[in-house]
């Protein structure tokens, strides 16, 4: 058990707490639902050599909100969506990364820059949220998908980022 | 074979992925089915557990406001019954009920569910209806022994058999998906006169709902001049986003009244 490790249990234990017990419950605007707990699975160190552990991570992730949701297998299958293309997203934002994918790097707005995490935040929550909504509503109804989507994404990316901003500026000290 | 593992050892980053997508639509899929038990849910042990405790933390926060509704229904119940002690003819029909408190509600979603904190030990079964004295909320899914999962009203599988109050026709109501106090009701033919406003009740035909709860009232009339069937969007007079208490009925001749209907069926 290092560092790292202790820290993104933490931070799993705390997100999964927040999402069942505190935002399963906020409801912005009637029916905006923000999932929070995506921090942990964007914050996830990259690190290729580990890859298949954090599809492993992600899923029992997503699994685990399904069981307070009552909605089998929805969201699991979206974080593993998400965390199977995160790791080639940042790689096309960054190409500097490339070579240093074998080294455990760490997610933080202090080191990859505002923009960039802005962008990757937007992208993989967009994702996240389409999948989910999709296959929620079962039907080809792709308006209300569309709106819902991008409604529940605003709201999710602005608080993403903002635990991001809060985040690093903790890590500064 | 050695290229076949070869293939597997190259590419398990992708397999793995495939593997996992596919096991977690193996399992929405197996859980869309209403009567199909689900294996994980919340009527298990841990997250029921934590749902009471969060829920009876919550509970403190709203007592005035409760207590304030248990009194209103208090006086209602007494109305009642003053009433039918002096009507002559008695309902045929008894209901058993139970009441429970919810522990879990979701509105937002395309098919939502309810948790209640009784279950099995307190005479909770599957398929029974949960209502308040303002509306319909759903039937009862799963049970464990001290809690159960309801499938709510908002729900795109729920369908409720209700009538018009005035002039007892029947349709069906529907949910369509989109706004939590909103539903839709089918197949009333439109010869039949409708205002906006009318109050739409229980029919109490399918043996799971008492007949003439309130639920409703029509809000929307959009039929068209050739339409065989009213096109009709109706409100749900109860607030579905902030209950807590709820009643669990069974009709105590339900049995009988299945037997009857399905030995002249053949």
């Amino acid at each position: 058990m290092n560092n790292i490790t202790i820290r993104h249990s933490i931070r799993f234990l705390l997100f999964i707490f927040l999402q069942i017990f505190i935002f399963n419950n906020v409801f912005f605007l009637g029916y905006i639902n923000p999932y929070v707990y995506l921090f942990f699975i964007l914050m996830l160190p990259f690190n290729t050599s580990n890859k298949n552990t954090y599809l492993i991570i992600a899923f029992f992730t997503g699994l685990i909100i399904d069981a307070f949701q009552n909605s089998m297998g929805m969201h699991a299958f979206a974080c593993v969506l998400i965390a199977y293309a995160r790791i080639p997203i940042l790689l096309r934002l960054v190409p500097q990364l490339k070579s240093k994918t074998q080294t455990t790097i760490e997610f933080s707005m202090k080191e990859f820059g505002v923009q960039i995490s802005v962008i990757y935040t937007c992208i993989l929550v967009f994702i996240h949220h389409f999948v989910l909504f999709a296959i929620e509503a079962f039907r080809f109804d792709i308006g209300n998908i569309l709106l819902r989507t991008i409604a529940s994404a605003i709201v999710t990316s602005v608080l993403l980022i903002l635990f991001q901003f809060l985040n690093s500026r903790n890590t500064l000290k | 074979m050695r290229n076949l593992l070869e293939f597997i050892n190259k590419n398990n980053h992708l397999i793995l992925f495939i593997l996992l997508e596919v096991f977690a639509l193996f399992l929405i899929i197996q859980n869309s089915q209403f009567h199909k038990a689900a294996f994980i849910n919340s009527t298990n042990g841990v997250t029921a557990n934590s749902f009471a405790i969060v829920s009876n933390f919550k509970n403190y926060f709203s007592l005035k406001k409760t207590n304030d509704l248990l009194l209103l229904e208090n006086a209602k119940l007494k109305s009642l019954i003053s009433y039918q002690s002096t009507d002559s003819i008695s309902s045929k029909d008894p209901y058993q009920f139970i009441s429970a408190t919810i522990i879990n509600n979701s509105i937002a979603k395309a098919n939502n569910y309810l948790t209640l904190d009784k279950g099995e030990v307190d005479g909770i079964r599957k398929g029974m209806g949960v209502i308040t004295n303002k509306g319909v909320i759903g039937i009862v899914k799963e049970t464990s022994k001290g809690y159960s999962t309801v499938l709510s009203i908002l729900h795109s599988q729920s369908k409720v058999s209700v009538a018009i109050q005035k002039n007892n026709h029947f349709g069906s109501l529907q949910w369509d998906g989109k706004n939590y106090k909103k539903a839709r009701i089918y197949d009333i033919p439109s010869h039949v006169d409708l205002s906006l406003g009318d109050t739409i009740i229980t029919s109490g035909f399918s043996h799971i709902f008492p007949s003439k709860i309130k639920l409703g009232i029509i809000n929307e009339i959009n039929t068209k001049e050739d339409d065989k069937f009213h096109n009709i969007k109706m409100s749900f007079i109860e607030d579905l986003k902030q209950l807590r208490y709820v009643n669990v009925c069974q009709s105590l001749n339900k049995e009988e009244k299945v037997e009857l209907e399905n030995s002249s069926d053949e």
